[in-house]
C-alpha cells in the first residue's frame, strides 16, 4: 500500500484508535493499528475485542491499494512528532512501513495481518435517535457516579434502560447513584430499544470523545442483545455490552423527601472544598445543619482542625431543621463538578436516608442519590 | 548498670513475655507451677504453641509437631490454646507498654518494641524505664513475667531481650556492640531462618564475626542485593528502622491446620464460619472494622496460596467475612487436593468511631439484625457463665442451593 493523506487528520485517527488499543493484552497483535487503504478512503481500526473502532479519513490520495498492522502506540509518537503538514506512508518490498514527514524517515516494523481479528460495524436490531447534546450532557453527568473499579464490572458501566419513548441513563458504584432521563426516537426500521443494556465504561467514554466532536444534531446509536454500536462517516464504535445484573436501582431512589432546599452550587462547591481541607482520608465526612435561608457546613479530624463554612440555601419544602447529615464531600464535589447547572436541589428526609440531588428545573431529567455516612454522633459531640 | 541511664543512644526497648500463653495458664491455675506444661492440640497433626520452662527442659519448643513432643516429653501436660484469654492479658500488657512511652510497636500478643527516646528525660533513663516496665507488668498481671533487652536500635534490642530469658534484663552497651555480636551464632539475627542459616553454613560461615569478615559482597552473592546487604548492616549491629505505631498495619485472623484434609464445600463452610464468628468478636473487643478479608489455603501437596479482597463496606460482622471468604476459596485452583490448612484474616483495619459508608442497595433491616445479635452475643460472653449463647449457623444458604443462591447474590454487599 502507498498513501498521501494530511498529518493533522492521521494523527487524529490514530489517536482516537489509540484509546481502544491496549497496552499489555493477552494477544500481542492486539497492540497494533490497522491501517487499510481502499478507493474509498484510508481507515485506521483497534480493538481489545470489546471495543473495536474504526475512524475514517476521506482525503487521502490512495496511489496502491492495501493494508498492514503497525504497533499503534510507536506510530502515535512518531505522529505527534511529525512537523510537515503532509505525510506519506508506504509498505515497502521487505514488509516494513514507511512513514515520510518532511525531511524525517521512519520504518516500523508491521504484524501479521491474518492474526488480527476482523470488527463488525453493521450491526443489526434496534436503535435509538437521540439529541446529540443532550445525550452527552446526560452521559457525562450519569458516569460520574459510575464504579472507577473495573474489577466491579457490572457497576463499572452506564445503564441504559428503554421504556419506549424515554431512555433512563444510569451509574451508580453502591453508595450513590445518578438517573438521568432522554427522550429518544426510533433510529430505524427495527424499532427502538426495550429493556436493559448495560455499557462498559470505556466505550461509554469513547463514545462521548466521539460525539463531542460530531457535527450533527441528531446521532443514531445502535443497541442489541450483545453490543452497542455507533456508526457514522467519520468514526465507526462497537463494543460489547456487559453481561451481568445491574442493581436494582428503582428501589434505591427514595420516594417524597420532605425537606428540599435549593442551593447555588458554586457557592456549595467552595463550601464543600473549605471544608474537605479539615478530614483525613479515615474521618472523610462533612457535616450539614439546614436552616431556612442558610446551611452550616463543618468538619473536624483529631491532629487535623475544625472548619465551619456557612452558605445561602432557599427552603422549598419543609420545616424541619433539628437533623444533620453526614456526607462523603469527594462524591458532591464529583457530583457539582458535573452538573453545569447553576444551581442545585436537595431533598432529605433526616440524617440517615439518602439524599437526592437534582436539577432545579426538570427534577426528573437528573437525579442523583447520595447515601450519607454513619457517624458516632457521641463523638462528634 | 544504672551507669547506661545517661546514655542517650539508648532509645529502644524488645519486650519479650516469657512463655507467655503457658504462663498464663498457670497464672489461672498455680497448680501447673512447677511442670512441663505445653500449650497445644496434642492430635495427630497439631503443632506446639508454647511450653512451660520445664518443658523445654524436654526439647519441646514452639512449632514442635505434637507427635514429637509427646514423645520426648510424655510426662507433659497438655493445655488447648484459650486465645480470647491471651487477648484480654496482652491488652493488660501492652497497656502498661503504652504508660511509658506512645511509640509502642506490637510484634504479636507477647512482644513489643517501645521506642523511648522522647520518655529518657521523664522517667530517669532507659535502664530505670526498663526496671520499672517489668515490675509493673509484674504487678498489673498478677505475676507474669517479662524480659526486656535495652539497645540503640530494634534489631540489638531484639537480639539483647532473648540472652537472659525468662526474667531477664540485658542492655547493649553501645561502645561493645561488636564484642557482643562477634561470638553469637548467625541464626541470631532476626530474619535468619533455617534456610538462611543453611545457604551460611554451606559457605562456611557459622558466626556473626564471619559474616562481618566475609564482607559485603559475598553475602550479595549468596543472598541477593538487599538480604545480602541487610544481612551485613545487621552483622555490624546497624538498623535503622523505626518505631511503627500505625495500626493500619495490624491484621486480625484465624487459621487452622485440619487433622486430616478437608474438601472445598460443608468441611470448608463449618471452618471459615467459625473462623468468621472468632474474627468478627476479635474486630468488635477491639472496636475495628476490617476493610480487606484475607484467605490462606495450604493443600495437601504443602502449596500455600493467599487472595484478598477490599470489602466495600467494612465490617466487624461475620456475615461479610464468611462470605468474602468463601468466594475467594470457590475461585481457588485446588487441581484435586485435599485443604491442609485454611485460615482466615483481615487487614486495613480502621477504628470503629470512623464515619462508615452505607451502600444503597445493602439490606439494612438485615444487617441490623446482625448487629443485634452480635451485641447480644457479646454481652452474653462478658457475664460469668454465659458462654452458652451462639448464633444460628444459617449465616447464608449452602451453595449446593442453587435455585435460592442466585438471588441471595444481588444482596451481598461485596460481590457487587
Amino acid at each position: 500500500m502507498k498513501i498521501q493523506c494530511q498529518a493533522r487528520e492521521l494523527l487524529e485517527a490514530v489517536s482516537l484508535v489509540s484509546g481502544v488499543v491496549p497496552g499489555n493484552p493477552t494477544r500481542p497483535v492486539l497492540q497494533q493499528a490497522k491501517i487499510s487503504a481502499t478507493r474509498d478512503g484510508l481507515q485506521v481500526e483497534g480493538t481489545d475485542l470489546e471495543v473495536g473502532l474504526r475512524a475514517q479519513i476521506d482525503e487521502v490520495m490512495v496511489e496502491q491499494e492495501g493494508a498492514c498492522l503497525i504497533p499503534c502506540a510507536r506510530l502515535l509518537k512518531v505522529l505527534r512528532e511529525s512537523h510537515n503538514p503532509e505525510i506519506s506512508f508506504e509498505v515497502d518490498a521487505a514488509g516494513q512501513a514507511c512513514i515520510h514527514s518532511g525531511n524525517a524517515h521512519f520504518k516500523l516494523p508491521t504484524g501479521p495481518l491474518e492474526e488480527y481479528p476482523s470488527i463488525e460495524f453493521n450491526p443489526p436490531g434496534p436503535s435509538l435517535r437521540v439529541d446529540r447534546v443532550k445525550l452527552l450532557q446526560t452521559l457525562s453527568r450519569v458516569s460520574v457516579a459510575a464504579a472507577k473499579d473495573a474489577t466491579r464490572f457490572n457497576m463499572h458501566s452506564v445503564l441504559f434502560d428503554g421504556h419506549g419513548e424515554e431512555l433512563k441513563v444510569v451509574s451508580t458504584d453502591g453508595k450513590r447513584m445518578a438517573v438521568g432521563a432522554i427522550s429518544i426516537s426510533a433510529g430505524g426500521e427495527d424499532g427502538i430499544p426495550e429493556g436493559q443494556y448495560i455499557l462498559p465504561l470505556k466505550g461509554v467514554d469513547l463514545l462521548a470523545k466521539i460525539l463531542s466532536s460530531e457535527t450533527e444534531e441528531e446521532v443514531v446509536v445502535h443497541l442489541d442483545k450483545n453490543e452497542v454500536t455507533y456508526v457514522s462517516d467519520r468514526v465507526s464504535l462497537t463494543c460489547r455490552l456487559v453481561e451481568g445484573k445491574f442493581p436494582e436501582y428503582e428501589r434505591a431512589i427514595p420516594a417524597e423527601l420532605e425537606n428540599v432546599y435549593d442551593i447555588k452550587t458554586e457557592e456549595l462547591l467552595v463550601a464543600l472544598r473549605q471544608t474537605r481541607l479539615m478530614t483525613t482520608k479515615e474521618t472523610n465526612s462533612v457535616r450539614f445543619q439546614f436552616g431556612e435561608s442558610s446551611a452550616t457546613l463543618s468538619s473536624s479530624a483529631s491532629n487535623v482542625g475544625e472548619s465551619k463554612v456557612e452558605f445561602s440555601v432557599e427552603r422549598v419544602e419543609g420545616d424541619d431543621d433539628g437533623f444533620a447529615i453526614h456526607f462523603n464531600p469527594e462524591y458532591l464535589i464529583e457530583l457539582l463538578n458535573k452538573i453545569d447547572s447553576s444551581q442545585i436541589r436537595c431533598g432529605l428526609r433526616d440524617g440517615k436516608t439518602a439524599g437526592l440531588f437534582s436539577l432545579p428545573d426538570g427534577e426528573n431529567s437528573y437525579r442523583h442519590i447520595v447515601m450519607p455516612l454513619v457517624v458516632n454522633e457521641m463523638q462528634e459531640a | 548498670m544504672d551507669q547506661f541511664d545517661n546514655d542517650s543512644r539508648l532509645i529502644f526497648i524488645h519486650a519479650d513475655m516469657d512463655a507467655f500463653f503457658a504462663a498464663v495458664e498457670i497464672l489461672d491455675d498455680p497448680s501447673l507451677a512447677g511442670k512441663p506444661l505445653i500449650i497445644g492440640h496434642p492430635g495427630p497433626r497439631g503443632v506446639v504453641s508454647t511450653a512451660s520452662y520445664e518443658a523445654r527442659k524436654c526439647g519441646v519448643h514452639s512449632a514442635l509437631p505434637s507427635v514429637e513432643a509427646m514423645r520426648r516429653c510424655p510426662e507433659g501436660i497438655w493445655r488447648s490454646p484459650r486465645g480470647a484469654r491471651y487477648q484480654q492479658v496482652s491488652r493488660q500488657v501492652m497497656g502498661v507498654f503504652e504508660q511509658f512511652t506512645p511509640e509502642v510497636e506490637p510484634l504479636s500478643l507477647d512482644e513489643a518494641f517501645l521506642g523511648i527516646e522522647g520518655s529518657l528525660r521523664l522517667f530517669g533513663g532507659a535502664v530505670t524505664i526498663a526496671r520499672q516496665l517489668r515490675q509493673r507488668v509484674h504487678q498489673v498481671t498478677g505475676g507474669l513475667t517479662i524480659s526486656v533487652g535495652v539497645a540503640p536500635n530494634k534489631f540489638l534490642a531484639k537480639l539483647a531481650s532473648d540472652l537472659q530469658k525468662p526474667d531477664g534484663l540485658t542492655v547493649v552497651d553501645p561502645d561493645r556492640i561488636q564484642q557482643l555480636l562477634d561470638p553469637l551464632p548467625v541464626e541470631k539475627i532476626w530474619g535468619v531462618g533455617p534456610r538462611t542459616r543453611d545457604a551460611l553454613h554451606h559457605i562456611g560461615l557459622r558466626e556473626i564475626r564471619h559474616l562481618r569478615r566475609a564482607g559485603r559482597e559475598l553475602l550479595v552473592r549468596h543472598l541477593g542485593e538487599s538480604s545480602g546487604h541487610h544481612l551485613w548492616q545487621l552483622a555490624h549491629g546497624e538498623d535503622n528502622r523505626s518505631i511503627s505505631t500505625e495500626r493500619g498495619s495490624r491484621s486480625i485472623s484465624r487459621e487452622c491446620t485440619f487433622q486430616i484434609d478437608i474438601a472445598r464445600g460443608s468441611a470448608s463452610d463449618g471452618f471459615l464460619r467459625e473462623a468468621a464468628e472468632e474474627v468478627a468478636r476479635s474486630l468488635r473487643d477491639e472496636n475495628l472494622r476490617a476493610r480487606t478479608v484475607r484467605l490462606k489455603v495450604r493443600t495437601g501437596s504443602f502449596r500455600t496460596m493467599s487472595r484478598s479482597l477490599t470489602l466495600q463496606i467494612p465490617t466487624q460482622e461475620p456475615g461479610p467475612l464468611f462470605e468474602t471468604a468463601r468466594s475467594l476459596l470457590a475461585e481457588v485452583e485446588l487441581e484435586g487436593e485435599g485443604i491442609r490448612l485454611l485460615g482466615l484474616g483481615t487487614g486495613n483495619l480502621i477504628p470503629q468511631s470512623s464515619p462508615l459508608q452505607p451502600g444503597l442497595f445493602e439490606d439494612r433491616a438485615a444487617a441490623h439484625r446482625q448487629q443485634v445479635v452480635s451485641q447480644l452475643l457479646d454481652r452474653s460472653r462478658r457475664i460469668e457463665g454465659g458462654a452458652g449463647l451462639e448464633r444460628g449457623k444459617l449465616l447464608s444458604k449452602p451453595p449446593e442451593d442453587s435455585t435460592t443462591a442466585d438471588s441471595k447474590q444481588l444482596d451481598d454487599p461485596t460481590g457487587g
